[in-house]
C-alpha cells in the first residue's frame, strides 16, 4: 500500500500516534500503536444500533421498520458458522473475544497477547460470514428473552430506560437495546439477512487495533482477508421527527432496591457535535456537578446523594442528546429541586473562574487516563470516528474552550420544561 | 534497610518483616499509583470499624480538612485521587488506601505529583485529620458511617450480587470468610467515633502492610519517602487462612422474592490448599470459564436456559462457585445439568483441545497482567499467603505442566456444599 493512503494522527498532549487507513474496499482501518504492551486489541465495528429500525437501500422503496433488536440479534448470531464457531478459534489462540451492541453502533472484539495476526483473520473471516437458520434463530431467542429478563430486574437499568421512554415520543432510542420477548419472537433468518446485508458493508464499518503490531502485517491481512462485494450505498435511516418537548415529566416505578433512585435527563435540541461543541459541553456539566462543585457539596452535606452512586454526564448521538444526573437518594423531589435551584442560580449569576479552570483540569487528567488501556482506547477512538470526530482534535481543542463558551453552554440548555424525573422506590 | 529480592518482576525494600515495598513501576503506562494494602484478620467486631475509618482517613487531610475543598485541590491537581476500599482475602480483611494520578511528564504546571500523592498517603494512613479532642471529624465520620451503611444495603439492589452473598455467607457460617467486607447492618449502625481513631491509629501501625508502587514513577525516591516517614511499632495480629477441604452434605437455602429471573449460586469445596490449585482452575475453566466451556454450550448453547452460566474458583480458599440468572421453572432442570458437567469431567470426558483451551485461556490472561496498574496489584496481593511469590512466567510454565489426569483427580476433590437459589415469583 502506498505511504500516501496512510494519514498520521498525534496528540499534542500525550504524543501518542495513530494511523488511519481508507482501505480499497472502503473500509476503514485504524491502527494505534501501543509499544511495550503485551496485549493487543482487536475490534471489527459496525455503525448500527439499536436505533436503526427503519431504513432503505434505494430512494425508489418504501422505508421498512424491523422488530426492535434486530441489531443486538445479529450480534449473538454472528459468532457462529455454517461448519464453526468463532469463539473456539479464538479460544485455541488463547484469545479472549466479544461483542456488544450500543444504540448506534455494533463491535466484534477480541484481547490477546499471541497469535494476533491469526486472531484478526478470524474476526475478519467471522464477521464477514452469516448463518443464519430457523433452529439457529430459535435457540437464541431463549437466550436472549433470558438476558432481557436480567435488565427488568436491575433498577440501573429500568431508571434509566424509564427516562428515556419519557423523554423521547418517536425516537427509537426509548427502545430497549435488546428488543422484547414479543419483538425477538418475530425475527427470521431473512431479516437477519437484509439487516445484515444492508449495514455490513465496507464503507460503514471499521477495523481498529490497538497494540504493540506492525502496521504493513495488518493491512496485507486486510488484504487478503476482506471480501471483494460490489459496492453498495450506505442505506437511508428513518427516524421520525422527534418533538423539542418531552413527553412526561415524571415517571415513577417500584422495585426491590434498598433506598430511592433517581435520574434526571434534560432533554436538548440534538445536532451534530463537532469536537469543541462536545467538549464544551462536558466541561460545563463538570464544572456544574463534579465532587468539586458547589452543588455537589449542598446535595451531600444535606445527605440527599452517596459518592458511590451519584452520576452525571452529557448523553448523545444521531437525533438525541440531553444531561443527565443520577444516583441514590432519600428524597428524590428535594434532590431535584436543589438541582434546579442550583441550575437557576448559576445562569443568572454563571460560573466562577475558578470553577471552570478546575474542571478542564480535571478532564485533561481523566482523558490522560482514558489514553492508557489498549481496551478503553479502542473504544474511544471507535466512537469518535464513528460520529465523525477525531480523538486527538478533541483533546487538543479542550485549551481554546473560555468560560464565556460554557456560561454560554448553561444558557441555551437544562431547561426546567424540558426535564424528566425518573424514580425508582422500594416496593 | 534490607533489600531484598523476592520476585523477578519486582523489587521488594522489607521496612519490617511485616511492612513491604513492592516496585511494580514501568514507563509503559501514563498514571502512577501508591497502595497501601493493611491486611488484618476479617472480624465482625471489626470489619465496619476498619472500613469506616479508611473512608474518613482518605476524604480530607489535615492540610485540607474540609472534603469538598480538599476535591476541589485533587481536581486542580489533574483529577488525581486519594481513595480506600475494603475487600475479603480469604479469611482476611484488605484494607487498601490508595493515591494516584497522571504522571509527572503530563502535569501541565510542573507538579511534582509523585511527591503530592506520597505525602497524601503517608499523612491519610499515618498523620489523618482530627478534632480538637483527638478524635475523627465529627461530621466526616457521619457523612462516612452513612455512605457506609448505604453502600452496604444497596448491595440488595443487584440480584447476581446480592445472591453471590448470600451464598457465600451461608458457604462460609463457620469461617470468617462469610463475614461481609463491610461488616453487617447492625455493626455499622453501632459504629461510634469515640475511640476510633486511636484505633485506626494502632492498626496502621501493627498490621501486615504491603506498599505497592506501580506505573510511571519514580519507585526509589517514592520508597524512600515511604520509608523515611513511616511509623511501625510491634505486629500484634496473626494472619490465617483456613481451608475446608471436604463438604459434609449439601446445604440448601432458598429465597422468594417479586423478580423476572431467579438467580441460583452453587458453592464447592476444592479439596485443595492455593499452592496446589492449579489443576482445579483449569478444570473451573474447562468447566465454566469461557463462551467454550462445557456449562456455556451445554446449558446456554444447547438448551437456551440462560444467558449467563459460570465457574469461577476462589482458590485462596479452596473454593468454586457457579452462578446462573435462570427461569424459575428451570431451576431444577439447570441445576441437575451443571451437576451433569461437572461429573463429566470427573470421568474424564474431556478433549485434548478443551484442556490446551482452558490453559492458553488462563496463560493470556497472567500474560496481560502487566498491561494493567490494576490487574498487577489484583495479581501481586492474591499470592500474599503463598509461601512463595510465583513470577508470570513460572506460574505459565507450571499451567504447562499440568496433565490431563491432574485436572481429572483435582475435579475428583471437588464436592458441592451449598445452594442458594433466589427465587422469582410474580
Amino acid at each position: 500500500m502506498m505511504s500516501s493512503d496512510i494519514t498520521e494522527f498525534k496528540c499534542t498532549a500525550t504524543d501518542d500516534i495513530y494511523y488511519k487507513i481508507k482501505h480499497k474496499s472502503g473500509l476503514n482501518i485504524i491502527v494505534f500503536n501501543k509499544p511495550g504492551f503485551a496485549s493487543s486489541v482487536a475490534s471489527f465495528s459496525v455503525k448500527y444500533g439499536s436505533v436503526d429500525t427503519t431504513f432503505r437501500t434505494n430512494h425508489s422503496l418504501d422505508f421498512r421498520k424491523y422488530p426492535d433488536g434486530v441489531a443486538h440479534f445479529l450480534e449473538h448470531k454472528l459468532f457462529e458458522s455454517e461448519d464453526r464457531n468463532a469463539f473456539n478459534i479464538f479460544s485455541e489462540y488463547g484469545a479472549s473475544s466479544n461483542a456488544y451492541t450500543s444504540f448506534n453502533t455494533t463491535s466484534y472484539y477480541f484481547l490477546t497477547t499471541r497469535n494476533f495476526y491469526d486472531c484478526l483473520k478470524v474476526l475478519l473471516d467471522f464477521v464477514q460470514s452469516p448463518y443464519f437458520t430457523d433452529d439457529n434463530v430459535k435457540k437464541e431467542q431463549g437466550i436472549i428473552d433470558q438476558e432481557i429478563e436480567m435488565s427488568y430486574d436491575d433498577p440501573d437499568w429500568c431508571v434509566f430506560y424509564n427516562l428515556l421512554k419519557s423523554m423521547y415520543l418517536n425516537h427509537p432510542i426509548k427502545n430497549d437495546i435488546g428488543g422484547t420477548a414479543e419483538s425477538i419472537a418475530k425475527i427470521t433468518p431473512k431479516m437477519l439477512y437484509e439487516c445484515y446485508n444492508t449495514f455490513y458493508i465496507p464503507s460503514n464499518m471499521l477495523l481498529m487495533v490497538t497494540g504493540d503490531v506492525d502496521i504493513n502485517q495488518v493491512l496485507e491481512i486486510c488484504n487478503n482477508e476482506l471480501v471483494e462485494k460490489p459496492s453498495r450505498p450506505l442505506p437511508e435511516r428513518f427516524i421520525e421527527n422527534e418533538p423539542d418537548k418531552i413527553v412526561i415529566p415524571r415517571i415513577v416505578k417500584n422495585m426491590q432496591v434498598s433506598e430511592p433512585m433517581f435520574e434526571l435527563g434534560f432533554k436538548e435540541k440534538s445536532s451534530e457535535y463537532n469536537e469543541k461543541e462536545i467538549a464544551t459541553k462536558e466541561i460545563m456539566i463538570d464544572t456544574l456537578a463534579s465532587s468539586s462543585s458547589e452543588l455537589y457539596e449542598n446535595l451531600y452535606n444535606e445527605e440527599l446523594i452517596n459518592e458511590a452512586s451519584y452520576s452525571y454526564g452529557f448523553f448523545e448521538g444521531p437525533g438525541y442528546s440531553s444531561y443527565l444526573l443520577g444516583g441514590e437518594t432519600k428524597d428524590p423531589d428535594k434532590t431535584a429541586d436543589y438541582i434546579l435551584r442550583y441550575i437557576d442560580k448559576i445562569k443568572k449569576e454563571g460560573f466562577s473562574k475558578d470553577d471552570f479552570m478546575r474542571s478542564k483540569k480535571s478532564i485533561y487528567g481523566s482523558n490522560v487516563v482514558g489514553l492508557e488501556s489498549p481496551f478503553g482506547i479502542n473504544n474511544a477512538v471507535t466512537t469518535f470516528d464513528f460520529q465523525n470526530r477525531n480523538l486527538f482534535r478533541y483533546l487538543d481543542v479542550f485549551s481554546s474552550i473560555d468560560i464565556d463558551d460554557i456560561n454560554n453552554e448553561i444558557a441555551k440548555s437544562l431547561d426546567s420544561s424540558r426535564l424528566v424525573q425518573s424514580i425508582i422506590l422500594p416496593e | 534497610m534490607k533489600r531484598v529480592s523476592i520476585m523477578s518482576f519486582g523489587d521488594c525494600i522489607s521496612l519490617s518483616n511485616f511492612v513491604k515495598i513492592r516496585d511494580f513501576t514501568s514507563d509503559k503506562f501514563k498514571t502512577f499509583k501508591i497502595s497501601f494494602h493493611i491486611i488484618t484478620p476479617l472480624s465482625l467486631a471489626t470489619a465496619s470499624k476498619n472500613s469506616v475509618c479508611s473512608s474518613v482517613v482518605t476524604r480530607a487531610t489535615k492540610e485540607y480538612p474540609d472534603y469538598i475543598k480538599f476535591n476541589r485541590y485533587l481536581s486542580e491537581i489533574y483529577g488525581a485521587c486519594l481513595s480506600s476500599s475494603v475487600n475479603g482475602l480469604g479469611d482476611n480483611q484488605d484494607i487498601v488506601v490508595s493515591s494516584s494520578s497522571i504522571s509527572n511528564k503530563y502535569s501541565l504546571d510542573k507538579e511534582d505529583l509523585e511527591r503530592i500523592c506520597t505525602d497524601l498517603i503517608m499523612d491519610a494512613v499515618f498523620d489523618p485529620l482530627s478534632d480538637k479532642t483527638g478524635n475523627f471529624d465529627e461530621n466526616g465520620f457521619k457523612q462516612e458511617k452513612r455512605q457506609l451503611l448505604e453502600n452496604y444495603l444497596s448491595m440488595f439492589n443487584d440480584k447476581s450480587d446480592y445472591a453471590r452473598f448470600k451464598c457465600k455467607s451461608y458457604f462460609y457460617e463457620s469461617e470468617p470468610a462469610g463475614i461481609n467486607k463491610y461488616g453487617d447492618e447492625k455493626s455499622i449502625r453501632a459504629l461510634e467515633r469515640d475511640q476510633l481513631l486511636d484505633y485506626w491509629n494502632r492498626l496502621a501501625r501493627s498490621s501486615h502492610i504491603e506498599i505497592l508502587i506501580l506505573g510511571n514513577c519514580n519507585f526509589k525516591k517514592i520508597a524512600e519517602i515511604i520509608s523515611k516517614g513511616i511509623p511501625i511499632s510491634q505486629l500484634t495480629n496473626n494472619l490465617s487462612n483456613k481451608i475446608i477441604l471436604k463438604a459434609d452434605k449439601v446445604k440448601n437455602y432458598s429465597e422468594e422474592m417479586k423478580l423476572s429471573q431467579s438467580k441460583m449460586v452453587l458453592a464447592y469445596r476444592t479439596g485443595v490448599y492455593p499452592a496446589d490449585s492449579l489443576p482445579t482452575s483449569i478444570a473451573a475453566m474447562i468447566l465454566g470459564g469461557s463462551p467454550n466451556s462445557k456449562l456455556f454450550l451445554n446449558i446456554r448453547e444447547k438448551e437456551s436456559l440462560c444467558y449467563y452460566c459460570y465457574s469461577r474458583s476462589y482458590n485462596l480458599k479452596g473454593s468454586m462457585f457457579i452462578e446462573t440468572g435462570i427461569d424459575a421453572v428451570n431451576l431444577e432442570l439447570a441445576f441437575t445439568l451443571i451437576e451433569k458437567q461437572i461429573d463429566e469431567i470427573k470421568k474424564g470426558n474431556i478433549t485434548d483441545k478443551e484442556i490446551s483451551d482452558a490453559k492458553l485461556s488462563l496463560i493470556n490472561g497472567i500474560d496481560s497482567v502487566y498491561d494493567s496498574i490494576d490487574e498487577t496489584e489484583h495479581w501481586y496481593i492474591s499470592q500474599i499467603f503463598n509461601s512463595r511469590m510465583k513470577s508470570t512466567n513460572e506460574k505459565i510454565d507450571q499451567i504447562k505442566n499440568v496433565r490431563k489426569d491432574d485436572i481429572i483427580q483435582a475435579a475428583g476433590k471437588i464436592t458441592l456444599d451449598t445452594v442458594y437459589t433466589l427465587k422469582g415469583v410474580v
